[in-house]
Parts: structure tokens; sequence; C-alpha cells
């Protein structure tokens, strides 16, 4: 499902893509560098893509036939092609992030303003801050709590946040956070980085440095019972709901950065190697022959989000596979290319580091494993009929 | 956990081992040692993890099956070292209120990898080609720990910056080439 021709979007997407890969190495020393390439188109896709049309004010270098408000799919064509460029410079761009997905999910027209209109001020990065230190990104256990203020309305906010995207760097986020015991008691509530009491600070990263990913602490920071997400919503409707609907959104695009990274380094071992035949050719044609399967698997999945029919399993299982992908394929690349290549080819060996956050980003593996598993106990995990679920951007 | 200073410093140490005041060079003439000992060369995702590369010096010894030999034992003691790590880590965790040691599938994991640390360990490799697939079977196994570790092993001072330049020192010295056969 794209408004937009998807061979068209994805020649345009490759096109600008390829920009992203100098710039990587560079924010690769210097995550802070970003802000040197904020002209460059792919850098303001995201913003683009994510914002929704009424609040983006057009003022960058994309073209028009590139989507607002994009659907799961459109997105997902973009997450790869910009992986494939660098996936550090992708996540390190200004715009929405994922956030953007709780809040068209769950924010009133007047969070929505306050949200979109900031964001619309070019550059402003997002957060979204679920994940926390020894419970990982489990929704239902999260520990960060909001207790009422003493004497007036609205929220105290205290607790951690770990491994949180552009957290040190962003002007305002998502965070999760508990008001009470139960699934129930959980909401997510939209913080500005300049109120009292936050601190966030960015993590030494071993991969994925562009990200610039971050330690957050709230020391009862304030948040007003406007920034309560789905505030006049039933706590069913809202918080946990938020968070679940958003992962759900984006857990795709987490598969397509992997597939793109995979792409990234076969093409960079046949470029390297123009010659490349037997046993060797046969270890690269294969990994682009797997990659173009979970391609396929991903869209129709993208395809049943966008349908409002998401099949979790399905969505489970295409992360894991493409991530599992992705070190396979940096771990062929850097065989392929011979002893000392690691050295060699710095790009090589960023991505090399790179692809290995794909197994965190979203859930493990082993949680995504569960979750198939529960698809088999429910007969809910094979497509009936491949054919069935058609797909634009299949390529 | 692994130290962030045990592996530049025990590889030292192999160094002066394999070739007393010398240093052994990889096939592709470079050097992989401490940024102590080398001072701050090479690529930066190296030297934040205390370890530089330089091309090697015209005195570097080349005869390196000793040394390859003396990094798969450093790889299997990191890889043991992060076994532990892990099963302390996992021990000291819980989700949905049991300890994430206690699941089934945790430790399905943690017995795969302590299988191939035996079977490793049983025998020295003998072969380029042998070490070369001794020290796949451990980066698959180091990855696979990893992953148990969630979002802390993409952090540097996690015990994924010493299985990542195990890999890249196999990457150096252990990778079999044509000219290189027994």
């Amino acid at each position: 499902m794209t408004r937009t021709d998807p061979g068209a979007l994805e020649r345009y997407l490759r096109s600008v893509a390829a920009d992203l890969r100098g710039p990587g190495l560079v924010l690769e020393d210097d995550p802070d560098a970003i802000t040197r390439f904020l002209d460059l188109p792919a850098v303001a896709i995201q913003q683009r893509m994510l914002m929704p049309a009424r609040f983006d004010r057009g003022a960058d270098a994309v073209p028009p036939f590139v989507p607002n408000e994009a659907s799961c799919l459109e997105w997902v064509l973009a997450a790869e092609w910009l992986a494939w460029g660098d996936p550090g410079m992708t996540l390190a761009s200004p715009g929405p992030s994922l956030s953007t997905a709780v809040v068209r999910a769950l924010a009133d027209e007047e969070q929505r303003d306050w949200f979109f209109t900031r964001i619309a001020r070019w550059p402003t990065w997002t957060f979204f801050a679920l994940t926390e230190p020894g419970k990982g990104s489990a929704a239902t256990e999260l520990e960060a709590a909001l207790t009422p203020v003493p004497d007036r309305s609205g929220w105290l906010l205290s607790g951690e946040k770990m491994y949180i995207g552009n957290g040190a760097h962003a002007q305002l986020g998502v965070v999760f956070c508990r008001r009470a015991p139960g699934p129930w008691g959980i909401e997510a509530v939209l913080v500005d980085t300049t109120d009292p009491g936050f601190r966030a600070e960015p993590l030494p990263m071993l991969g994925l440095r562009g990200a610039r990913i971050s330690r957050l602490r709230f020391d009862d920071v304030y948040v007003s019972p406007e920034r309560v997400l789905g505030r006049d919503r039933p706590p069913s409707r809202r918080g946990l709901r938020g968070a679940l609907g958003a992962m759900l959104w984006f857990r795709p695009s987490v598969a397509a950065f992997a597939l793109g990274a995979t792409r990234a380094a076969c093409d960079y071992v046949l470029a390297e190697r123009p010659a490349l035949a037997g046993a060797d050719r046969a270890l690269v044609d294969d990994m682009s022959d797997r990659r173009s399967r979970l391609r396929a698997l991903l869209h129709r999945a993208a395809v049943e989000i966008d349908a409002g029919a998401p099949n979790i399993h399905r969505v489970s299982a295409v992360k894991t596979r493409a991530a599992d992908l992705a070190e396979e394929a940096t771990r062929l690349a850097a065989w392929l290319l011979g002893p000392a290549s690691l050295i060699e080819h710095p790009w090589l060996d960023k991505l090399y580091r790179d692809v290995r956050a794909f197994e965190f980003m979203e859930g493990t593996g082993n949680i995504h494993r569960r979750t198939v598993f529960q698809g088999l106990l429910r007969d809910d995990f094979f497509v009936a009929d491949p054919d069935d679920l058609g797909c634009d951007g299949a390529a | 956990m692994v130290g962030l200073e045990a592996y530049p410093s025990r590889l030292d140490a192999l160094h002066a081992t394999v070739a007393p005041g010398f240093y052994v060079a990889s096939v592709r003439g470079h050097v992989l040692a401490s940024v102590g000992t080398l001072g701050s060369a090479g690529p930066e995702s190296l030297l934040r993890l205390g370890l530089a590369c330089t091309a090697a010096p015209p005195s570097a010894v080349r005869d390196r099956a000793a040394f390859a030999d003396g990094l798969l034992a450093m790889q299997l003691d990191v890889l043991r070292r992060t076994l532990t790590g892990a099963m302390a880590r996992l021990d000291g965790r819980v989700s949905e209120g049991t300890s994430l040691l206690g699941r089934p599938q945790v430790q399905a994991d943690l017995a795969d990898v302590a299988m191939v640390i035996q079977e490793t360990a049983a025998e020295p490799a003998g072969t380029w080609r042998g070490r070369w697939a001794c020290h796949l079977r451990m980066v698959g196994a180091g990855r696979r720990l990893l992953r148990l570790f969630g979002g802390h092993a993409m952090l540097l001072d996690s015990p994924a910056g010493d299985l990542y330049l195990t890999e890249v020192a196999g990457n150096l010295y252990l990778q079999e080439q044509a000219d290189d056969q027994d």
C-alpha cells in the first residue's frame, strides 16, 4: 500500500541513500557531527515520511512524491534503503522517530499540535523511552513511576531509561511509565528535555554510534495532565496499547534496516571483488536469495499492518531472521574480503558492528522466537495462501 | 565481566612470549597490540578498546603459527569468562517473577556455548584451516552469548568489547589464505 509509484520511490531512496556512506563514517568518530549533514535529502526523509502533512513545512530538499505520514510499507521501503546507505546516519537524523506512532495513535488534537509543531522546527530530535535498566523492553514490567503532585494537578516522573536513541540530544520525547500497578497502570507521557529533573548521557557504544544511544534519568520531572497521552481514554486504551502499537508499527522497519545492511554488505563484497566466482560467489548469492525472501515476507507483514490486520507472529519472525541475516552477511563480507578486511575497510568494520544492534532493537530474538511459537500454538503463523497478500513494493 | 584492559595486555604478553623483544606480524603485514606499546595508531574502533594496529616493522616476526594458537587460547578464555559472566548476570535478572537463568531457552543457549568451548579446547587445531574453523565457531558462540545480555551487549565496556577484539585479531592473524597453507 503505497500512494506513490514504489519503483520511483525506491529509485529516489537509493540515489539519496548513497550519500550517507561518507557522513556515516564521520559520525562513527563524532556522533554529534550529524548537524553538518542536515542538508542531505536522505537526512530529511524521516521528517517528511513520519510527519502529518499539515505540520510539514516542506522547506527541505525532499521531492513532493515522497509521502507524508507514511504507511508501514512506505516506511519499510525507506528504512531499507536508508540503512543500505548507512544505518547510523538514518537513526541519527532529526524527526519524530518511533514516538510518532504513539502520538498518532493516542494523542488528542492539542497534544498532536504540541508535538508536531515543535518537530516542524528543523532540526528537532525526539526519543522513545521504554527500555529500562534491568527490565529491558518488557512493557508490562517497567518501573519508571508517575506519582501525583501534592496540592496541584499533574504528576511527577521518576526513574531511568536505558538504550534510548538520540536521548541525550533530543528536545522532546515520549516516556512510558507506571501510574498504578498492572498493565492498565502504564502511561505514555510527553516530556520536554528542558524540564527540570531531566538528565541524559550518551552511552559508550560498540556500534551504531551515530544513533547517540543514551541513558535517561527523571528526577521528579513535572508532567502536566495535558502531557499524558490519551488522557481522555480509558486506561485500557492508552499507555500499554500505545507502546505495543508503536512497537508493532516500527518493528518491520528494524527488519528493513537489517535487510538494507545485508544488501549493503553483499554489494560491498561484489564491488570490491567483481570477479568473485565459485563457492565464494555462491555464498553471496545465497545471502542475497535469503534477503529477497525475507523482503517479500516483510512487505507482506507491512501490508497486513497497513490493512489493520497485523500478525505479530510473522512480524516477529521476519525481524528476528533479518537481524540474524545482517550479522551473517557482515561476517561473510569480512571473510570474503580476506585477512585484515576489518582494518583495511573501515566502512565494512563499522557495518559489522552496527548490525549487531538490530538483534536488540524492538525486542531480542529470543523474545520474538517465543512469539513465533505462540503463533504456532494458535495456528496463526503460516499464511494460508501467500498469493492472497499482494504488496506494492516487493522487488 | 571481562575488563576493558584485559585483552590488550594479554595480547602484548602473547607477542612477548612468542617473539621476545619483537612483534608478530599478520599475513597482510599488520601488527596488533595495546595502545600502551604501539601508541594511538589505527582505527578508532580499536583504540577505544585499548588496541592499536600499525604496519609491521621490518623486525617483526612472521612465523605466526604459535601466535595463532595463542590467539585461539585467548579467544577461548574470553568466551569462557563471558559465559560465566552471562550466567551471573542472567541469574540476577528477573522477568515475570522468575530468574532469566531459569528459562529453558536461556539454559539451552548457555549449554550450547559450553559445548562449543569444550569441543574447541579438546585438542589444538594444528592447521590453518582448522584454526580458522575454530575461530569461526567461537565467534558464533560469542555472538550467541551476547544476545543473552540484551542491549548491554552493545556497550564498549561490556563483554562485547573483548569479544569484538578477538574477532578483529582473528580477521588479521587467523584467516586462511591460498599462500598460507600448511
